[in-house]
């Protein structure tokens, strides 16, 4: 029986044979069409690893790019959209893989990367391409608060430019709101600072706390002697003033954002409402 | 006819626009949201009426005291975490002393007793994890 056995391996080992690059490629493929992307990027990966003279490399990078990409994997996917890059010579397909790039730096918030990238890009693109650019742009330039360049080009993609026109004054206002303006607020006043901005919870907070702890000194230094007071409530006062003015800061830069970001969003609305395809 | 047309053109506007909304969706986490406000999963899971209470008191405290202070404390979680915590695992006595004996720790004279936590750039104390060499020296 064991020889038996023994033969049936032997034979076995010489007539089978294991799944060819090209069928690997072919079932990485099929595996992308599915969307299955997680499958897919293993498949290719195998093909580029047993690939020793880089036959399938040009059209297997940006796949693994775009399937990272719908895995929400945005740092990995630049790496292989920069592998892409350096793969082909077709400037129309770098400019692809560069834009592409791009969008995951801006998903990243990586704004100076995204931005030597826009740098990269040819400076006559065809028209599919060169809306993909703008809109990229229109973003890159709002998150690095370059307002002026980025109402410019969100003027080019939407079809409302009037909206457009209102959203960016409004962002105007909200560069008003000073962050050094609410801390020396709450020096001056605890609380005050908060309440510039608009957080009166935190406000009113800030002031009961420091306000109590005040008056708790002052009674203190009043019933017994300055000195015990100033060792027994001045480093809790001093604790929550100086936490107050700082969180005010905060509060302002936090406030800031918040604004810029539902501006930016009514912004893609208006750009969305275009409806031209991206 | 005319409404079979009709139909496809408008399923097909109707695709279209779902995609570009698709697309631009990608966009919106773009920029910071500025929400600050956070939560805290300590005081969360509660089994008991004590860990209802103590996850009141931790709530109140953060809510009205500790956001209006700076980061003082030199550990990860912070002392009043480490409490709850405490309370929750081992109940009100034993996480009670453990939480005093935590405060009279929370002073920063000590770090090599410590594991350093690289992202919070605090020093690691949770009362989750039994460390693998004891806090205090045994040696007397």
């Amino acid at each position: 029986m064991k020889r038996v056995l023994f033969l049936i391996l032997i034979t076995n080992s010489l007539t089978s044979f294991g799944q060819s690059l090209e069928q690997t490629f072919d079932f990485a493929n099929q595996l992308y069409k599915q969307k299955s992307y997680q499958n897919a990027v293993e498949a290719y990966k195998r093909v580029v690893y047993f690939d020793s003279t880089s036959l399938y490399s040009k059209q297997i990078y940006p796949k693994i790019a775009d399937c990272l990409f719908n895995l929400q994997k945005y740092q990995e996917s630049a790496d292989y959209y920069d592998l892409a890059y350096f793969s082909t010579e077709d400037s129309l397909l770098k400019d692809t893989h560069i834009l592409k790039k791009i969008s995951c730096f801006l998903i990243l918030q990586q704004y100076d990367y995204a931005e030597i990238e826009l740098l990269n890009l040819d400076s006559d693109l065809p028209d599919s391409l060169e809306y993909d650019k703008n809109f990229c742009e229109a973003i890159l330039r709002f998150a690095k608060e370059e307002y002026d360049l980025s109402e410019q080009i969100f003027k080019k993609l939407a079809s409302d430019t009037l909206a457009v026109n209102a959203l960016f004054d409004k962002n105007t206002k909200v560069s008003k709101i000073s962050p050094k303006k609410a801390k020396i607020m709450s020096m001056i006043m605890p609380g005050l600072g908060q309440l510039y901005v608009g957080d009166v919870k935190n406000g009113l907070n800030s002031f009961i706390l420091s306000a109590g702890l005040f008056a708790l000194g002052v009674r203190s230094a009043i019933i017994n002697n300055p000195l015990d007071a100033a060792i027994s409530v001045l480093p809790w006062f001093q604790r929550y003033y100086q936490g107050g003015f700082k969180k005010a800061e905060l509060i302002a830069i936090a406030k800031i954002q918040e604004k810029r970001y539902k501006i930016y969003n009514q912004l893609l609305d208006e750009v969305e409402k275009g409806g031209v395809l991206r | 006819m005319k409404y079979i047309v009709i139909k496809f053109l408008f399923l097909g506007l109707l695709l279209l626009k779902n995609d570009a909304q698709a697309q631009v969706s990608l966009y919106r986490n773009v920029l910071p949201s500025g929400d600050i406000k956070k939560e805290y999963v300590e005081a969360k899971n509660n089994k008991n009426e004590v860990q209802v209470v103590f996850s009141g008191l931790f709530l109140f405290y953060k809510t009205f005291f500790s956001s209006q202070d700076l980061t003082v404390c030199t550990f990860s979680p912070s002392c009043s975490e480490y409490g709850i915590l405490a309370v929750k695992k081992y109940g009100m006595i034993k996480g009670g002393v453990m939480t005093m004996d935590r405060l009279t720790r929370c002073n920063g004279l000590s770090p090599h007793n410590y594991e350093f936590d690289k992202t919070t750039m605090l020093l690691k104390d949770d009362p989750r994890i039994t460390p693998a060499v004891s806090v205090v020296s045994n040696i007397k």
